[in-house]
């Protein structure tokens, strides 16, 4: 069955592949021929050598890579906005070319054979190209097709196999390290986004924006299955009490272990507490071997059963940063990186009240500086690098150094041959290098860090300003304006979508929604819809996050990005099956479209469907654009439904009618509803 | 004009050595950074918790060197029950409590310290850290009779310890011993050893030593000290905190140093932070930037310097101090010599400690990193221009 789904997958994808899945095991697709490449080589194969020399080997993409052209030693640079590579000198940091790709970039990686990938998120394609000169434009050497978003590259040891990790498509993907051809893709829960392959080349580790794991694939085995391994926060103190009742219960029940199955269905409770999100970078190194460091952020979502003054409860932290540990060979994370706990000195808050170390709200990307052991990261918001010690089971707690780059730092590269960090900035397109210096502590007004930052000559086709300015204030975690614990927009709505997290709010307990692509016409908004216009909305949450709230240009500019945001690809994919869905989907019998009607599948209206919730204020839901539904579970405004199957069947009668309709029929109108 | 141009000899708390002693402070011997191997450290123990019942009585003969007991003098309408006895470990200081005369002891002869409960899980044999002395240390613990309000006093535990440093070599030596505060009699409970080896220093001074404790436990531990430097440079690194990441707090109570036991467990890790403000190197404030005496415009002007910490504000209170106390005639504005002006700069330093091991660590990983937990804070302060920075071989040691 997976094999059946996979060949569907890639047959609906690549053309080119069509009756591949006839051909039984190992049919894969072949990778498709671009005809309308802008730079397209006479060579459509996937195979041969190039001109690029990886710099500082990772084995893993970012939005830049390091190479030697020629003599010359390059950044690439995806560069998102302008839809271009650009090649950029690593030492005079001028832009020597730039070539244009017609689609937006997620990550590149220059193979160990000179071969320059290239995720491109909207066009669902990892590009293969030919550097031949470090002042001309990459040639193209193929592409092949990728489930829906391509984002994150990962090489095995010696570029046996690529992984590629698809965001809204929630596949990973391996392919043939020299054909390309695809070897195996599996499915992975939301929004999978960086990946990094263990130093024997048997497992692929994928870390999710969303969702609190991080996946473990089988790259080796027969069945390439994924397992997760939850990052959710854990409280060393009571882990401890747990242990000490687990004991005095062992010598007093006298072989009798209700108390103690009572004991650990309350741990298990307790342990789901702290969800995590904000999995965008895995780093990995040899230097610290058998450990994957992944930077996170663990929340504490407020108590479900009460109803707070704002999302989450006031009197306690909603968001710290972390950096989850992964032991490689035990695949699990170490405990003491999951740490919640608020004793911590580094927290502490009151002898500045400036709050002088803003926490890493937003990781984005990471890497290791082999020689001192450090693990750095990059972080949205206030825009800086900060350098952990990797040597360390928490290395949050062992913060060495920050630098301070451009805005929206994306990307971080080490530039080994001189020891320096390069840093891709997207929101201002800058290239930051910076030297990475020893172990020691440094002060700063002795040693100030010699940060330079170029600007890449402007785009071809500006970026609106609204957009840009909105795009930087939903991503300004830190912002008394936007709330006064440091989140930003983008820490309950990473990339635009939800942390997939319900939060006590003061309705009742609430679901983060998907914003991108969502907005335009789903008016009105709030899971009450008692907000009418988007302006209102944020206004509304900014109040709730005890923000001070946003002049009304930066709020249209807010608005025009978050009604504008790049929207995922939604992929056909089963045909016949998404047409049955249709039919019952719009069918008198099952309902579905008396509530779910129109272009966005709303009526806009509020509805009694039997989900109030103990602590939820009221009963009556606005009916929520069906929109991306397909991607962003759990449902419901409680996010009481794990799967859309387990939704269409138990809200039967008290939202529409399912219970008519056999297995094929649900798995129809999941399909269906999947489209949309 | 300038109103303090006058000032002859304002005598600034031990700070003009900063320059001096600057390349020595930023010496970084250390390996931070470096994989630090578990069986790179040296072996030993240190005195854990007593596990047998404690005696109800210790005879008032019975004595153990190195700790002390002393019953300061209480006016005769003390209850008995509030009449506590303090443990020492100096008979200089003992003599000194008998004679309710204060303290005075200089900063480097406190020469070891006491911890007297635990704080780890006392009592729970189940726990292997059930029997670990609370690492906040004292300089002197204080014990009180049993009494009918107070039963569970009496006779009690104290743990002590001591950093010996000997022929290029440093340990750390603990005496675990029962003391009866009605008797004041000492009965041993144990003596260990822990030899340690320096793994890292940094900025102020702070040096890192960490040693294998060897108890008889299925868990095995790390012994971290962090080490302030000896006297006068002391004022360059201020009091340490420090927590593990289980919530144990530890303080260096006035001792020198602060102890951390990290315990080792296969595919996890344990850490601390310790905190400390340290006395960053002086700037010299440029000739061309005026100087003036309001504080609040100073404030809006270099805003750092409104968070002036307390080792700092001592400093600025003490030269408005002698300010005040100058005759007029010294404050002349016709003094041909002007006062230096300098920033008195601080900033909080974070020590991380850390034991960690992976499935495919062959054994332990240590870690130890510096870094900064906190902004710098400024404090503008002025010296005479005649005082020439002085250092100590404590200094730049």
């Amino acid at each position: 069955m997976i094999r059946s789904r996979i060949c569907g997958i890639s047959m609906i994808i690549a053309g080119a592949a069509a009756g591949a899945c006839a051909h039984g095991p190992g049919a894969f697709p072949r990778p498709r021929a671009e005809t309308a490449a802008i730079h397209a080589a006479s060579d459509l194969s996937c195979e041969g050598a190039s001109n690029a020399e990886p710099l500082g080997h990772t084995g893993a993409g970012a939005t830049l890579a390091l190479a030697r052209v020629g003599g010359r030693r390059v950044a690439y640079v995806a560069d998102e906005d302008g839809k271009t590579l650009l090649t950029v000198d690593l030492d005079s940091r001028a832009q020597l070319a730039e070539t244009p790709l017609a689609a937006t970039p997620s990550q590149v990686y220059v193979a160990l054979d000179g071969r320059v990938l290239v995720t491109l998120r909207d066009k669902n394609e990892l590009l293969v190209l030919r550097a031949t000169d470090a002042n001309a434009p990459l040639t193209k050497r193929c592409s092949v097709p990728t489930p829906a978003e391509p984002i994150a590259i990962a090489a095995s040891p010696k570029d046996a196999s690529f992984v590629v990790t698809s965001g809204w498509g929630q596949r990973l993907t391996e392919y043939d390290g020299r054909s390309l051809l695809v070897r195996f893709e599996t499915r992975l829960p939301r929004e999978p986004r960086s990946a990094v392959v263990s130093e024997d080349g048997k497992t692929a580790f994928v870390s999710h924006a969303v969702g609190s794991v991080l996946s473990v694939v089988d790259l080796v085995g027969a069945k390439h299955e994924a397992s997760q391994v939850s990052l959710r926060g854990q409280d060393p103190r009571e882990r401890k009490m747990f242990e000490t009742r687990r004991r005095e219960l062992a010598k007093d029940s006298a072989g009798d272990t209700t108390r103690l199955d009572d004991l650990d269905a309350e741990q298990r409770k307790a342990g789901e507490r702290h969800p995590s999100c904000q999995g965008f970078a895995l780093a990995k190194s040899s230097s610290v071997s058998g450990r994957i460091f992944a930077p996170q952020v663990l929340v504490d979502p407020g108590d479900l059963e009460g109803r707070p003054d704002g999302y989450g409860d006031e009197n306690e932290p909603t968001e710290s940063a972390a950096v989850a540990v992964i032991d490689e060979g035990a695949k699990a994370a170490m405990t003491a990186s999951l740490s919640v706990s608020r004793l911590n000195l580094t927290g502490r808050r009151g002898n500045d009240a400036r709050d002088p170390r803003p926490e890493c709200l937003l990781p984005r990307a990471a890497t290791i500086d082999a020689k001192t052991k450090s693990l750095l990261v990059t972080c949205y918001g206030f825009d800086a690098v900060v350098a952990y010690d990797a040597t360390s089971a928490n290395p949050l707690t062992s913060e060495r150094r920050r630098w301070t780059v451009g805005a929206g730092p994306s990307g971080i590269a080490v530039d080994s041959e001189k020891h320096r960090g390069v840093v891709w900035s997207q929101f201002d397109r800058t290239l930051s290098t910076f030297p990475l210096g020893g172990t020691e502590l440094v002060d700063d007004k002795v040693s100030p860090s010699l940060v330079q930052k170029t600007v890449m000559p402007p785009l071809r086709e500006k970026l609106a300003a609204e957009y840009a300015l909105g795009r930087i204030l939903f991503h300004a975690a830190g912002d008394a304006r936007i709330a006064s614990d440091g989140r930003a927009c983008a820490s309950c709505h990473p990339d635009g979508r939800d942390d997939a997290i319900t939060w006590a709010t003061p309705e009742g307990p609430r679901r983060s929604m998907m914003l991108a692509g969502r907005v335009t016409r789903s008016a009105p908004y709030s899971w009450n819809g008692n907000e009418s216009t988007l302006h209102s909305h944020l206004g509304n949450t900014f109040d709730r996050l005890s923000g001070r709230g946003l002049r009304s240009i930066e709020l249209d500019s807010l608005v025009t990005y978050i009604s504008q945001m790049p929207t995922p690809a939604v992929l056909s994919r089963d045909q016949p099956s998404v047409d049955r869905g249709k039919q019952i989907f719009t069918s008198n019998e099952a309902g579905c479209s008396g509530c779910h009607s129109g272009e966005s599948y709303t009526d806009g209206k509020n509805h009694d469907v039997g989900s109030k919730h103990s602590s939820d204020r009221d009963g009556q839901f606005n009916t929520p654009t069906l929109h991306l539904v397909g991607g962003t579970g759990p449902w419901f405004h409680d996010g009481r439904y794990s799967t859309l199957g387990e939704l269409l069947r138990k809200s039967d009668g008290k939202m529409g009618k399912t219970a008519h309709l056999d297995a094929g029929d649900i798995n129809a109108l999941e399909a269906f509803l999947r489209t949309l | 004009m300038r109103p303090l141009a006058s000032l002859r000899r304002t005598r600034v708390v031990a700070t003009t050595f900063c320059a001096l002693s600057a390349l020595c402070a930023f010496s970084h011997s250390a390996r931070a950074g470096d994989a630090l191997a578990y069986s790179d450290l040296p072996g030993g123990r240190i005195g854990t918790m007593p596990t047998s019942k404690k005696p109800s009585f210790v005879g008032g003969h019975e004595k153990v060197p190195g700790l002390f007991v002393a019953a300061p003098k209480f006016p005769p309408e003390t209850p008995w029950a509030q009449r506590h006895v303090s443990v020492v470990t100096s008979e200089t200081r003992a003599a000194q409590i008998r004679d309710n005369d204060g303290f005075n002891a200089k900063e480097d002869e406190a020469s070891a310290c006491l911890s007297d409960s635990a704080l780890m899980g006392q009592g729970d044999d189940g726990d292997a850290e059930a029997h670990e002395w609370t690492p906040a240390l004292a300089e002197q613990v204080n014990l009180w009779p049993a009494s009918k309000s107070n039963e569970s006093a009496g006779v009690g535990a104290v743990h002590s310890e001591k950093l010996v440093r000997a022929n290029g070599h440093v340990k750390l030596e603990s005496i675990d011993a029962w003391i009866d505060p009605s008797t004041h009699g000492v009965r041993l409970i144990g003596r260990a050893t822990l030899s340690l080896v320096k793994v890292a220093s940094a900025i102020g001074g702070v040096v890192v030593y960490a040693g294998r404790d060897e108890r008889a436990e299925v868990t095995r531990y790390v012994q971290f000290v962090v080490v302030r430097p000896a006297t006068q440079a002391t004022a360059r690194l201020g009091p340490m905190q420090a927590m593990r990441q289980d919530g144990i707090s530890a303080h260096d109570g006035g001792c020198a140093y602060v102890r951390m036991p990290l315990a080792v467990s296969s595919n996890d890790g344990d850490t601390a932070v310790i905190v400390a403000p340290v006395e960053l190197p002086s700037r010299r404030i440029p000739s061309n930037e005026a100087p003036t005496t309001d504080e609040s415009a100073h404030d809006a002007k270099r805003g750092d310097a409104a968070n002036a910490t307390s080792m700092a504000s001592s400093v600025a209170k003490s030269i408005k101090r002698r300010l005040a106390k100058r005759p007029a005639s010294q404050l002349s504005p016709l003094s041909p010599v002007p006062p230096v002006e300098r920033d008195v700069r601080s900033r909080e330093m974070q020590i991380h400690l850390g034991v960690s091991r992976s499935a495919q660590d062959q054994e332990p990983q240590l870690s130890v990193s510096f870094g900064w937990s906190g902004r710098e804070k400024v404090q503008r302060v002025f010296d005479e221009p005649s005082a020439p920075p002085t250092a100590t071989s404590e200094d730049t040691d």
